[in-house]
């Protein structure tokens, strides 16, 4: 419904004053003067404005399905399909109050001549959870401004976005060969990726004869190939109430991209055969020590059981013993993390997941360094750059990283702006060109 | 539509006749205005006319048929700033807030540029010498560095970590500047002070893997919501009071120089370093750029 729009108060007072004016002095020219504001007001008041049907609304969201921390692009675009032109439409997008825009602008205004077409892009950045976009609102106004009409228009194309942890983990529908998820040892054995040759012993496989080299030396040796091993590994999820921080207002805290890491982690594991294990510090769980915890297993259902886990702990409030102290509960988190190393078995590979905002996951691994365990630090970055304060969280969280690292730990350090899969498979490369190490990830196949 | 018409047509009307008042006066002539001033009937349409003008300036329609104005929070464009980011979102990084506004309020108080800084000293100190030390090098020889101020080539950040350190001669406008905007001067150091930090950090900290991964994902910039004008006119994070690190010493040195040239450059050789200078005074946001480096 079209409504007034109250523009030409001071033109009726200018016309009054000018026609008084000039008849108190008998002044023709300030009365035909007075004619003038009078034509604004009537230009105002003959406008009209109404919200065609033929105005086609369209957004698109790329990608709708998302993990935490992807930024995400939203086009929304008004196309006016009537004849005539529409002199000043302006358009608000419905954006959930939960996002945060970070990029471009979910408003716009344009004239639009039959066939125009206004498009909208702006970011949002994806955080867990279920997203429904309310339709945008479209405000319409005459030519002379004195009229507007406004209406809400109900989109085509996409209306929610939905941010899961398993996004885009692979699937676990066949056993898969990702890079990620295998783990090699320096044993050798069968295979499919060279690690050494041998002399031939009667009785190997024809297949794994060198026959190049018995081309060209005329002795018999037989290849061996990097041994797959199957492992067990449980991940450390650090959901303190330090690490519930993010790098600034509306982007993922720590902890969910520490789970989105993890999961992604383990779907490659458990695809790739392993056992694989979590651990929640920080949030109320009914395992020893209050630890949230999931033994070690394999299969589709322990996956399902442990995203579970991980999606209750990123909406877990963080534990009642930790609430009402700045750096929450230390006895409690290091008794949490200690209990980790008597529940994972004794050649169970431990994977600590934190931002490291504080010392106190440092002096986990340490712990579990001098149990002699293998073990890694996964680290998500949520610290800020550009910030003195946020530049000397980045100088402590690095000196942590190189702790954990000089203690033996494999410390991977996951910078805002690297994909994670490209974080895993970079790490696992360079893992895979260190010399020594028993058990190390990547590399097969 | 039916009222719209009527305005239409009573303004058209009243329109049309000042159009014929003004044409017969022009055809009759002007009368002489009276000297004795206007009469009474004068008097009471100069009056009319200014209440009714008042009347006009003064009320605001309402009703369901008027739209309110597009600022008030009737109106149903828009219901709320959209841009807006979650207010209870806690943020990571604040520890060092409260020192560096704990130095500022010092030299707002009225405390010398070199006391108010005491505050950061310390954390910064252990800062520094955690990451040295954890790069290889032996404490002692670190603490020895810091007395000495040898451990970087900026001498107002060497003063700021360690009291012993004599800061270097500033030009008579930097004093100036520092004796008027202390706070703003505490700031800046403590800012120049971090940036050492992190670059003797940065060279003794040994490689992590991930740390040089390549970073393709833009990482979006600051909303409005989280910046801040300073008194200075930059743009500030509204959670931290401070300056950027990168480029910052660059800068600071880049102004040294140019207190020190003072009145030999000409106005429009000024200009043109003006252009050239190091854009760091709206902050840095290589990190949330488009084009993310490593």
């Amino acid at each position: 419904m079209a409504r007034r729009r109250p523009r030409w108060r001071g033109a009726v007072a200018a016309a009054v004053a000018l026609a008084g004016a000039g008849l108190w002095q008998g002044d023709g020219t300030l009365l035909l003067a007075a004619t003038l504001p009078l034509g604004y007001l009537a230009y105002g008041a003959a406008s009209t404005a109404a919200v065609p049907d033929s105005l086609v609304v369209a957004r698109a969201i790329e990608p709708s399905t998302a993990p935490p921390g992807r930024p995400i692009s939203v086009t929304l675009t008004v196309r006016n399909e009537s004849g005539r032109t529409l002199s000043d439409v302006r358009v608000v997008e419905g954006v959930p109050a939960d996002l945060a825009v970070l990029d471009g602008s979910p408003r716009g205004g344009a004239t639009l001549a039959a066939g125009e077409t206004l498009t909208l892009d702006y970011a949002v950045v994806a955080r867990r959870g279920e997203y429904d976009f309310d339709p945008p609102r479209i405000r319409v106004r005459g030519t002379g401004g004195g009229a507007v009409a406004t209406a809400a228009r109900s989109p085509g194309g996409d209306e929610r976005l939905v941010c899961r942890l398993d996004a885009d983990a692979p699937p676990l529908a066949d056993r898969g060969s990702d890079r990620v998820g295998q783990l090699t040892t320096d044993e050798p054995g069968d295979g499919s990726a060279f690690h050494s040759t041998r002399e031939y012993r009667r009785g190997d496989d024809a297949g794994r004869i060198d026959w190049r080299g018995y081309a060209k030396r005329g002795t018999l040796a037989t290849v061996n190939y990097e041994r797959r091993v199957s492992t067990a590994v449980v991940f450390v999820l650090d959901a303190r109430r330090p690490s519930r921080v993010a790098a600034g207002p509306g982007r993922p805290s720590a902890v969910e991209l520490g789970a989105y890491a993890t999961t992604r982690a383990l779907a490659s594991l458990l695809r790739a055969g392993h056992r694989v294990g979590v651990a929640v510090v920080g949030v109320d769980g009914d395992g020893p020590a209050g630890l949230v915890w999931l033994e070690p297993d394999d299969g589709r259902d322990h996956r399902a059981r442990a995203l579970s886990l991980l999606e209750s702990a990123v909406d877990a409030t963080e534990s009642e013993r930790d609430e009402g102290t700045e750096w929450g509960g230390a006895g409690d988190a290091e008794r949490q993390f200690r209990e980790v190393l008597d529940l994972a078995g004794p050649r169970t590979q431990l994977v600590a997941v934190s931002p490291l905002l504080d010392d106190e996951p440092v002096r986990a691994v340490e712990t579990w360094a001098r149990a002699d365990r293998p073990r890694t630090v996964l680290s998500p970055d949520v610290t800020a750059a550009n910030t003195v304060s946020g530049q000397y969280e980045q100088v402590r969280r690095r000196t942590r990283l190189a702790r954990c690292q000089s203690g033996g730990a494999r410390a991977i350090d996951w910078r805002r702006g690297t994909p994670l899969a490209l974080i895993l498979d970079y790490a696992f490369a360079v893992e895979a060109r260190r010399p020594g190490g028993r058990v190390r990830p990547g590399g097969g196949g | 539509m039916r009222r719209r018409a009527v305005v239409v047509a009573v303004t058209v009307g009243i329109g049309l006749v000042l159009v014929a008042g003004g044409a017969v006066l022009a055809l009759i002539g002007a009368p002489q205005p009276p000297t004795d001033g206007p009469g009474a009937l004068g008097a009471l349409v100069v009056l009319l006319g200014s209440c009714l003008a008042g009347w006009k300036l003064w009320r605001r329609p309402d009703g369901p048929a008027v739209s309110p104005a597009p600022w008030s929070e009737a109106d149903d464009l828009v219901t709320g700033p959209l841009e807006a980011t979650p207010a209870d979102q806690r943020v990571s990084g604040t520890a060092m807030v409260e020192h560096v506004e704990a130095a500022a309020a010092l030299a707002r108080d009225g405390a010398p540029v070199a006391e108010s800084l005491d505050p950061v000293r310390e954390p910064l100190r252990a800062a520094l010498v955690d990451a040295l030390v954890r790069g290889g090098r032996d404490p002692d020889d670190v603490r020895d560095e810091l007395a000495a101020g040898t451990w970087t080539d900026d001498p107002v950040a060497a003063a700021v970590l360690d009291e012993a350190v004599t800061p270097p001669d500033r030009p008579p406008r930097a004093r100036i500047r520092a004796w008027l905007f202390p706070e703003k001067a505490v700031r800046r150091r403590a800012a120049r002070a971090m940036a050492a930090v992190g670059s003797a950090a940065d060279e003794a900290l040994p490689a992590v893997v991930g740390r040089r991964a390549p970073r393709p994902v833009p990482v979006v910039a600051p909303t409005v919501d989280d910046l801040r004008r300073a008194a200075d006119g930059s743009l500030q994070r509204s959670v931290d009071g401070s300056l950027a690190r990168r480029d910052f010493a660059a800068h600071e040195r880049y102004r040294a120089d140019e207190d020190r040239a003072g009145g030999e450059r000409d106005i429009d050789r000024r200009q043109t370093d003006e252009a050239e200078r190091p854009v760091d005074d709206v902050g840095d946001w290589s990190d949330v750029g488009t084009e993310v480096s490593d």
